[in-house]
Formats: structure tokens, sequence, C-alpha cells
């Protein structure tokens, strides 16, 4: 069991506190630690788990596996070797991967297979009324897998390469490879669906 | 949503959307907020709880009181000599095939014996002479 020293009330004299920090306060048996830990984690994790998987229901699911995860581990956490978010986002995207292989039938090629089309329907089937017309979600669910999230790590949860690389455990010339393809493939997504509509310029 | 009039400067439009998506970040659900914590709580009322103290059943209590495995392992094994050496009687352990040739061992030949009490007998009565 690890140890910092300090007491419950401290964790409110101390608002800057890391989160690795509150990790520690909360596996000593701190009352607050874990809502301050999901108050700041929590939001984060299920913006990711809705671009990622682009459904509500899945991603609140997600979240909540990934924060329950975090206390489960928090007696073990070995300080000082990875961040707590880094190492949460690691979590979700493994569930979120698993989430789609269940829904595919226990397989899921995460490199090669885009989501299905499915025009009728649309990606955004399930979300909330405001996301049924985010163009973007429709746009990031014809990515594949890996591609989809290295681009929400990058260019939605602002992370750099080397941060990202660690989350989805690959190099950083990857990271980099697989959020260009994805940007490419979006910009070609977004177009192409701007032309279905009939969109006209000016 | 004029979303669309964006798409055609490419890299540009795709910055502004992904801005987008960072202003528009779902906030948690009370209720999914309240289920994390919960469980959070639960988590460390399950480190602090006392370790469940071991309930041991009879043959439990017996087998500690032994010395455990070993010595149980031990005492069937004497206990089994026993009952058999009470029903087969004396005589089949001096014919069981490990017995003879542990006795056989140690003890000097009969012949021999022989040799000696005669070797014995005759000093002993050259000496009355």
């Amino acid at each position: 069991m690890i140890g910092l020293g300090r007491r419950a009330a401290d964790v409110a004299a101390v608002p800057e506190a890391s989160d690795e920090a509150l990790l520690v306060l909360f596996a000593n048996g701190d009352p607050s630690a874990a809502a301050e830990l999901t108050r700041r984690l929590g939001p984060r994790v299920l913006g990711v788990a809705m671009r990622v998987l682009g459904n509500p229901a899945e991603a609140e699911d997600v979240t909540q596996d990934a924060m329950i995860r975090l206390w489960k581990i928090a007696p073990d956490w070995r300080r000082g070797e990875a961040q707590v978010s880094t190492w949460l986002y690691r979590v979700t995207m493994n569930l979120c991967i698993d989430v789609k292989r269940k829904a595919r039938g226990g397989h899921v090629d995460l490199d090669a297979i885009p989501e299905p089309p499915d025009p009728a329907a649309g990606a955004a089937e399930g979300l909330q009324d405001n996301a049924r017309r985010d163009a973007l979600q429709e746009a990031l669910m014809t990515l594949p897998e890996r591609q989809r999230q290295a681009v929400v790590l990058r260019h939605i949860e602002e992370l750099n390469n080397p941060e990202i690389a660690g989350i989805m455990e690959i190099s950083v010339e990857a990271v980099e490879s697989l959020t260009a393809r994805g940007k490419r493939m979006l910009a070609k997504a977004l177009a192409g669906r701007r032309e279905e509509l009939g969109y006209q310029d000016g | 949503m004029a979303d669309h009039q964006k798409y055609q400067n490419g890299d540009t439009d795709l910055d502004a959307l992904f801005a987008g998506a960072r202003q528009a970040r779902p906030d948690l659900p009370d209720r999914l907020m309240s289920t994390i914590t919960a469980a959070a709580a639960a988590e460390q009322a399950r480190w602090s709880a006392p370790a469940p103290a071991r309930r041991r059943s009879p043959l439990g209590v017996l087998l500690a009181a032994l010395g455990g495995w070993p010595a149980v392992g031990g005492l069937v094994a004497a206990s089994c000599t026993g009952l058999w050496i009470g029903v087969a009687g004396p005589e089949a352990v001096f014919t069981a095939p490990g017995v003879s040739a542990l006795a056989a061992t140690p003890t000097v030949s009969s012949e021999y014996a022989a040799y000696e009490t005669f070797d014995l007998a005759t000093v002993m009565a050259e000496d009355m002479q």
C-alpha cells in the first residue's frame, strides 16, 4: 500500500493536487478524493468514449467501467511510472475496442475495417439530438478504429504524440501516420457529405 | 448547422470542427457521477473491512490438531499396518517378503552358530580335563 501521509482535509486545502496525489489519497481511504478525481477525469473519459464510440449509452458504460478500474488499481498504483490520465485513456480505449468487438461478434480488425456504411441509419443513430447533427462525428465514424482513436486523442483531446503513443501502445511514428491518414479521410468524408447533401459554394 | 461552408477549405475547416468539438465536451451526468463515486466508496470499504475470519470445519480442526496432512498420512499408514497384523496374525509378519529379508540379514547363519556352540563346548570340555 502506498502512503502519502496526508489527511483527508488536505484535498480541499490543495486544490491543485496532482491526479496521482489524489489517487494515493483515495487509496489511503480519503473519502473526497474519488469525487475530485471523477470531476477531473470523468468528463474527459466520457468525451473520448463518445467520440470513439458515437453512442452515449455505450460511452457512459465505458466511463463507469474505466473509473471503477481506476478505483481497483489504486492500492497497487506505482507512483511515477505513468500519468493517471494516460493510464485511464488507455483503459478507455481498450474498453471501446471491446465494445466494438462484442458488437461485431468477437472480431475487429483495428486497422483495416472502417465502420460499416449504413447511410440509412447513419453513424449518429442513437445519439442525442445535438450530436445527431454533428457532422464531425458522422465523419469520424467512417474511420477505422485506430485512426479514429488517434485523431480524437490528437485533435479533440489535444494530447501530444508521445502521450498518444503511450496510450495506444504504438510508436510515435505510428501515431503520426494514423493521425495524418485519419485527417485526410475525415476531410474527404466531410467533402463527400457536403456534395451528397447538395450544398453549394458561397 | 452551417458546417457545409467550412468543408471546402480542407484542414482549416477541419480544425474549426475540432475546435467546436472541444467546446462541446459532455458533462458527466449526475447519475453517472453518483454511480462512480458510490463504487469508489464501496471499494474503499472493501479495503478497510477486516479480513473475514476463516471458519474451520470439524475436520479442519482435527487435521490441524494432528499436525496437517503429512502427519495424517503417517497415521493412516501405521493404522493400516496394525490392522493387517491383527487380521493376518504374527506369522504373516515374518513371512512377508520385506520382513523376512530384514530378519535374515543381520542374523548369523545357523551353521556358524552351531559350530560356535560346538566350539565353546569343546573348549569347556578341554578345560574340564
